[in-house]
Parts: C-alpha cells; structure tokens; sequence
C-alpha cells in the first residue's frame, strides 16, 4: 500500500492525479449519472404505487411481455451461436475465416437502424429474398415477433463473442487435446474441459447481450412496425408514451428499462472478481 | 513390435517437418526422440498419439491399424510440456478423468486414483489445485493422469523442458525409476542429450525430418553414424580432419608418440574437476583443437597457456570424418 503510494506520487504530481479525478468523475457524472437518476426521480415522483400504476397503463404489460419474450429468444439463441462461432473462430482453420470475424463485428459498428432496414429488404412479405415463400408457408417475419427477435440477436450477436474469443485463446487446446488422448469424445471434451474454462466469460457475455436485447429500439422500430397492443416492446412504447405526453407511464418503463440493465450489470460486477482468482 | 511407424511424410506448408520416417519402438522400453528444435520429433510423437494426422504413411500400434484411428481410441496416454493440467479440477480429479470417461465404478476409481497418487508421491495434494502446485508436482500429476487409463503406449512430449536444472534432473531419474516399475511402452522426447543419454533404453535421434540413427546410448555415443550423430551426442572437435570428443585426445609434453600433432596451448578454462584447453597446432592453416583433460593430469604434466605440447586421439575413440563444418566452441 505504502509502496503503491510512493509509486503514484513519483508518477504524477497531485495536482495532475486530481485535476484527473475530477474530470473523469464530473464527465461520468454529467453525461451518465445525473440524466439517468433523473428518470428515476420523475418515475418515482409520485410515489411507488402510481409507478406500478403507470406500468399498468393499457399497453404496457403487453410491451413488457413482448420485450421479455424477445430477450429470452434473443440471449439463448446467442449464447449458442456464440459459443459455435466462437469454438469455430479460435480452434479451426477455414477459407474465409477472417471475412467471419470481420463480419461479425458488423452489427458494432452499423446502425441499428440500417439492421432493420436490411432485415426488411430481405423477409418483407411482398418482394423480400425469402418473405414470399416464407409468408406462404404461413410464417410472418416482418411486423412479427420473429423478425423482432431477428434484429434483436443480430445487433447483440458480437458480445458473446468477443467475450469468449479471447479467453478461449489464453486457455489455448492443451487442454483439450489431454482429454481427448484420455478417451474423451467432442461432446465430453467440450462439457467437461472447455465449457468449464470458459464459463464466466460465458456468464459476461451473456449478461451484456441481455441487457443489450432489452435495449434495442432502431432496428426493432423498423422490423416492428411498432403496432400498438402487438408488436410494440418496452423501447418503443417509451418513446410512444412520451410523445403522446404520458410522460409518467413513459418515465415509468424508462426506469424499468434501465434498472433491468444495472441489474445485469451489478451481477457482472459480482461475477468479474471470481473469474480472476 | 510395439509401435511401427512406416513411411511417415508430414509438411507444414512448404516445411517438411518428416520425410518418409519409418521406425519401430520395441515393447517395454524407454525411447527417447532426440533431436534439435523444429527437427520433426514433436510431430513424429504427435503423429504417433492421434493429435496430427500424417500426409502419408502409416502408424501401427501394438499390431493394430491405427493411422486413421482419432486419438481416443488409440489407448496412448500423453504428456505435454506445459502439463495441460485441467484447471478447474483437483488433482484426484484429474487423475481420475479417465477413468470417469469410461464410466469405471466409483470405487474403482477412487482406488486406482489413491494408488495413482501415491505412485508420483502426490497423496497429499489431491484435493489441491493444479494452480497451487509446483511445476515438477504439476507434471508427476500429468503422468499419473496419463498412466490411470493404463495405456499401451505413454508418450511424453518435452516431459521436463518447462521446468528448472534441479527438478529436471530429479525427474527424469524418478521416471527411469517409475518405468522400471510400471513397464509400459514409453517414447519421450527431448532436444537434451544428456537427459536421453541417462534415461532411455533406446535412443532415435531424428534431424530435419529424417532418422538419423537408432540405437543404445552406448552405441550411439560410441559408434556415431555421422558427424551430426556425433556433435549432437557431446562436444567434439577437429583433429587430423576427423571429429574426435575432446576428452579422447591425449596431450603429451615430449614429441615420443608417433601420429601425436605439436602445437601451444591458448586458452585455458577450469571447471570443477575438468579443465578445457584450446590448443593451436603448429601446422599452419590448422584449425584450433579443444581438448579436455581432468585437473589432476593438468597439474601433473605443469599445463598453462603457452606451454608446448603434442596431442594424438586416444587409442580406439570414436571418430568420423567431417563432413560439415562443425562450429568450434572451447565452452560447448
């Protein structure tokens, strides 16, 4: 501790290490803690009971429901995905592999917006790639939930991934390759040595993909049509409310909304130092 | 016969890791792979336990077909140089994998385990992580992991190459002392001489993809079959065209002997009980000669540097004509 000290003040002066803090802290602040507790204070204004109460507001209960169905879909079709890709990306060669990894950081760095879109031009009912035939085999996937969950896992689809790529990397296939020269198959390998190494950032990757589905707004507005009642989510009834000037209702499933994601944070949070030790 | 290779090739790209290789590694015996880094005895080990399929040629294990067997069902126990211990279990635990892969009863288990443990002298660690082990401990607990599924074959990739001088030499004693009590079929490899020449029954020393030579650590020490054999075994140096060890040259204070080769000696270094000498021939052109006598003879024959001597090999040292050029190094 004694020591640490010494090394910081041989570092930077104090003026600089404080000039630091403040900066940091007060940008932190400004542009994340501040606003946010500010939604939870119009929220819970008027009291816990008219909180629930405007969660209970007409179409309400059905986006919350809409949103919990597509982020369940969403975070346990990327989760195995995830780990497919991930297994594939670090531990075979292939043609094309890096166009793969490339690709899958698409969804970062592409608006959600421009996702819906894409999504659209390819299984929109009347001259989509696949919707017509889809839509004649009775499967609707434009302005209906699995269109939804379809943008909902490909905007989310990267965290997993860049989770478990890396620590699949550092544990390396020793491992792997010891199990199987001890008579393990594939499936034994993977459930008793990899999964095990790779179960935290698992936990991580799916922590932050959860909260990323509960999230989404642009590419499900697209997708969503955002039809009242049907195939409005918790984002997009927030914006509807707050236009309509509900605001209560709306300031009400923003709090829901955030307090959902800090939970799933502080569960990372929880998790993180177990990983290390 | 209990492991045939036959005509084995293997490339890496453009590298050709093993050139049509074909050896037999006898049953019940301890056989070291020896040879440079990158010259192909990983790979050969590997190609042997099912981790890496060869291009060509074919791999027979105890007389069963196995080249195209997946190492699973190859029965081979294996041991890395980096442990590839299972981190997330205890060490009973992973001692025990294989035997829970097979789905042997509990009780078993648990008893082959302990005897296991007691085997690599691990008992009291079994509940211990791999992560709270020394690196030494790390991999007696690999071998015992390797030895519970009761192999036919134990192959050990660079068993010691991970870990310190003193442990390494410790070791490799305990696992000539180990084999000589569980007797199965062992092929190990290293880039150590020394620890191949200690350790194995038999020795195959491969270079660039190719066997270079078969054989005892006595006849490969005594009867090299060339020059690389030869420099890869032990020191040698150049005398008279012909690679000679320096401790098989004879140094001689007075001209008597026939066939003995004047010149000064240049540099002098002592270790412990051996001193080295760097002698320059009187022959022009000559190059410089190694020679290492033990201290009593250096004391007793008043060598210092500038002394005049005479050196000749001793009478039936090993010898091959130089084919390469060998790099001279007093130190080696």
């Amino acid at each position: 501790m004694a020591s640490n000290k010494l090394r910081n003040n041989l570092r930077d002066p104090a003026p600089v290490r404080w000039g630091l803090r403040i900066v940091t802290i007060g940008y932190v602040f400004l542009l994340v803690a501040w606003p946010t507790a500010l939604v939870f204070k119009h929220a819970f204004g008027n009291g816990i009971g008219a909180f629930f109460k405007a969660l209970q507001q007409s179409d309400v209960p059905h986006a919350l429901q809409l949103t919990a169905t597509i982020t369940i879909i969403s975070v346990l079709i990327n989760l195995v995905f995830g780990v497919i890709i991930s297994i594939l990306l670090v531990r075979f060669e292939f043609p094309g592999k890096r166009v793969l990894s490339a690709l899958i950081d698409v969804p970062l760095s592409v608006s959600p917006v421009v996702v819906g879109l894409a999504l659209v031009l390819v299984y929109n009912s009347r001259d989509g790639w696949f919707g017509p035939t889809l839509d004649q085999h009775g499967i609707q996937v434009i302005f209906a939930t699995p269109g939804m969950v379809m943008a909902t896992v490909f905007v989310a689809l990267p965290l997993v991934i860049r989770e478990l790529v890396p620590v699949l990397q550092e544990i390396g296939d020793d491992q792997e390759q010891a199990a199987r020269s001890l008579g393990a198959n594939a499936l034994q390998v993977f459930r008793r040595v990899t999964l095990p190494g790779i179960k935290w950032a698992l936990v991580y990757g799916v922590v932050l993909s959860l909260a990323r589905s509960l999230g989404e707004f642009g590419a499900v507005k697209i997708v969503s049509g955002n039809i009242t009642g049907q195939t409005q989510t918790a984002t997009l009834a927030v914006e509807q409310t707050y236009q309509n000037f509900e605001q209560n209702t709306s300031y009400a499933v923003a709090a829901l909304l955030a307090l959902s994601a800090m939970v799933c944070l502080v569960i990372v949070a929880i998790l993180r130092p177990k990983e290390s030790e | 016969m209990s492991i045939k290779v036959s005509g084995v090739n293997k490339k890496f790209g453009d590298f050709v890791a093993l050139d049509n290789v074909s050896v037999n590694l006898p049953t019940g015996q301890l056989t070291a792979l020896l040879g440079p880094s990158g010259g192909g005895k990983s790979t050969l080990l590997r190609i042997i336990a099912g981790l890496e399929t060869a291009d060509s040629g074919t791999v027979t294990i105890e007389g069963h077909e196995a080249t195209h067997l997946p190492p699973q069902k190859r029965n081979v126990g294996f041991v890395f140089q980096h442990y590839a211990a299972f981190k997330h279990m205890s060490v009973a635990k992973n001692v025990a994998f294989g035997l829970e892969i097979r789905k042997r009863p509990k009780a078993e288990t648990a008893k082959r385990v302990a005897e296991l443990l007691e085997l690599v002298h691990l008992s009291q660690f079994a509940h211990r992580l791999p992560a709270q082990l020394s690196g030494g401990q790390r991999q007696r607990m690999a071998l015992a992991r390797a030895l519970a599924v009761e192999p036919t074959v134990l192959l050990l990739d660079e068993p010691f190459g991970a870990l310190d001088a003193k442990v390494r030499k410790e070791l490799r004693e305990w696992l000539r002392r180990l084999h000589d009590e569980v007797q199965v079929t062992t092929v190990f490899v290293t880039h150590d001489q020394e620890e191949a020449l200690e350790v194995a029954d038999e020795i195959v020393v491969i270079n660039e993809g190719r066997v270079e030579q078969v054989g005892t650590p006595d006849q490969l020490y005594d009867e090299p079959a060339n020059d690389f054999v030869m420099s890869f075994l032990g020191p040698v140096t150049t005398l008279g065209g012909r690679l000679v060890r320096p401790h098989d040259i004879e140094v001689f204070t007075t001209a008597a002997v026939t066939g003995a080769v004047g010149g000064v000696i240049t540099r002098q270094v002592r270790i412990g009980f051996e001193v080295r000498l760097a002698v320059q021939l009187d022959e022009p052109g000559a190059p410089e000669v190694s020679v290492t006598v033990t201290r009593a003879t250096q004391r007793h024959l008043g060598l210092e540097v500038g002394s005049q001597v005479w050196v000749a090999p001793t009478h039936g040292a090993p010898a091959v004509p130089v084919v390469t050029p060998i790099r001279q190094n007093l130190t080696a």
